[in-house]
């Protein structure tokens, strides 16, 4: 008879906790996260031109070689980081012609749109998690091509 | 799925021929075959049209040979003999041979006397072979696929075609 | 003949070498003896070599090998066993003990375990919306936690910047 009392105690702190957890949760779907974008030059050419393309770091070049690309080397010619938090859209120019929008649609949902001289190329909802990248490509002159690589940072 | 099936009824034998020059076991080749034909059919949408299809689907097949070549060199022990020829030298030393070795020879048999002595390579040497001169890959295409530097493959290369001229003269003069 | 001279004879062969440095090797070689035998060597492996590959064939039928191919896809995109729930004993204890709050513990669970695997990036369908786009594919690398979406266009350089444009070209 004296573990009644007891048990239901720590039924009600379960509860409690279980309910604080949850609240926790949902409230932090309202909280931004963090996100970096870069515009890269995918080539087989050992330099970039531009000495001020760096080549992009290890671990965004080892997940690009898994890719199904033919590119030795990837040069970065922009970056940014930003942050998106729901409902408000987030505007990223890339260069004079590129510009990226992010969406964060609750959890880890984003909605990502780039556009190209103003008119939009690609949209995607995308599901991203932290250290995930999201790569948009296309060719580009000289059988190069061009990349918007955009990685979830927190 | 129709159409798949007959891409693949038209392409798997040289992409089965593939398997085999690196493999040099048919079993291997045939499974290997086969999962780059389900490999093949999941990244199909990739598939961009800047080579052919075929051609495609051989660097398929070679990813897949070389990831299970690596798996199997793991798991062997090494053979003094083989580390040799990895550590490289003999292959400077050989005299050159200086009559063709393949003369006279009919299609059928040369054909016998190179696998055997394929068959006598280690798996890096015979890969910078196939790479080069089935794959028509340059060198620096070979180094990206095999992960290793312009001048192994070129090292490479150099053994295997020496080796390789060096047995064929040996089973002729046994002939 | 050292090595590096012996490797640069079969850069030549393989049409690796620059212009200039082909010329030099080709002089080379018509006046040493040693080289042009080396060279020839390596000639008689490549002519052999060609079109070994030609007449091989699988050694299954058509009809076996496709059935083994076709089983393995299906086999690929059959849809995964749906997860058994959790805390069935924890929420039958609760049920009985606590009716009220047993309910809502079960709501705010469910919402708990909604949010933590809209986390998880293999959730199947990240829905695509490319516009009216037959030209983009789509690749997903799972272990890598990579997605891309390739524009499979002739290059424009759209997107690029002018001066990317005009460093590159």
């Amino acid at each position: 008879m004296r573990s009644k009392p007891s048990s239901a105690a720590s039924l009600y702190w379960t509860f409690a906790a279980c309910a604080l957890l949850a609240c926790d949760a949902l409230c932090s779907q309202g909280a931004g996260f963090k996100l970096e974008v870069q515009l890269v030059w995918g080539t087989n050419d050992d330099r970039s031109p531009d000495p001020k393309h760096k080549p992009v770091e290890a671990d965004v070049k080892a997940k690009l070689d898994e890719l199904p690309l033919k590119f030795t080397n990837y040069f970065e010619v922009n970056r940014k980081g930003f942050e998106v938090t729901a409902p408000a859209v987030s505007k990223v120019p890339l260069s004079e012609k590129c510009e990226l929008e992010v969406r964060s649609l609750g959890g880890s949902k984003l909605e990502v749109s780039l556009f190209g001289r103003g008119k939009e190329v690609v949209k995607r909802t995308q599901t991203l998690g932290k250290g995930e990248l999201l790569v948009v490509g296309g060719n580009a002159p000289n059988a190069t091509a061009w990349l918007v690589v955009l990685k979830r940072i927190q | 799925m129709a159409a798949f099936e007959e891409l693949v009824a038209r392409h798997r034998d040289k992409v089965y021929a593939r398997a085999y020059s690196m493999m040099r076991n048919e079993e291997e080749a045939i499974d290997l075959s086969q999962e780059a034909w389900v490999k093949g059919w999941q990244r199909l949408r990739q598939f961009q049209g800047e080579s052919s299809f075929g051609t495609w689907m051989t660097r398929i097949i070679i990813n897949l040979c070389l990831d299970q070549l690596r798996k199997q060199k793991r798991q062997r022990t090494e053979s003094i003999e083989a580390m040799d020829e990895e550590s490289g030298g003999v292959e400077r030393q050989m005299p050159v041979v200086t009559v063709n070795p393949t003369a006279g020879l009919e299609r059928q048999e040369l054909r016998g006397r190179i696998d055997r002595a394929l068959g006598q390579l280690s798996y890096e040497h015979r890969t910078a072979l196939v790479l080069h001169e089935f794959e028509q890959m340059e060198y620096k295409e070979i180094a990206k696929t095999m992960g290793c530097s312009i001048g192994t493959v070129m090292s490479r290369l150099f053994y295997a075609r020496r080796k390789l001229a060096a047995l064929l003269a040996d089973l002729k003069k046994q002939d | 003949m050292d090595y590096r001279a012996q490797l640069k004879l079969q850069a030549f062969l393989d049409r690796e070498l620059s212009e200039a440095e082909a010329k030099e090797v080709a002089a080379w070689l018509s006046r040493d003896q040693e080289a042009a035998a080396l060279a020839a060597e390596l000639r008689h492996t490549h002519e052999a070599l060609a079109g070994l590959e030609t007449g091989v064939s699988l050694p299954e039928s058509r009809e076996f090998f496709w059935s083994k191919i076709e089983r393995d896809i299906h086999r690929a995109e059959a849809p995964a066993p749906l997860p058994r729930p959790a805390g069935l004993t924890f929420i039958g204890r609760l049920r009985r003990l606590l009716v009220p709050a047993s309910a809502v513990a079960l709501v705010a669970l469910a919402g708990l375990v909604v949010t933590r695997q809209e986390g998880s990036s293999r959730l199947p369908g990240d829905v695509e919306t490319a516009l009216s786009d037959p030209g983009a594919f789509t690749y997903r690398d799972y272990n890598a936690g990579t997605t891309l979406v390739w524009l499979s266009y002739p290059a424009e350089n759209e997107l690029a910047g002018e001066d990317e444009a005009s460093t590159v070209e």
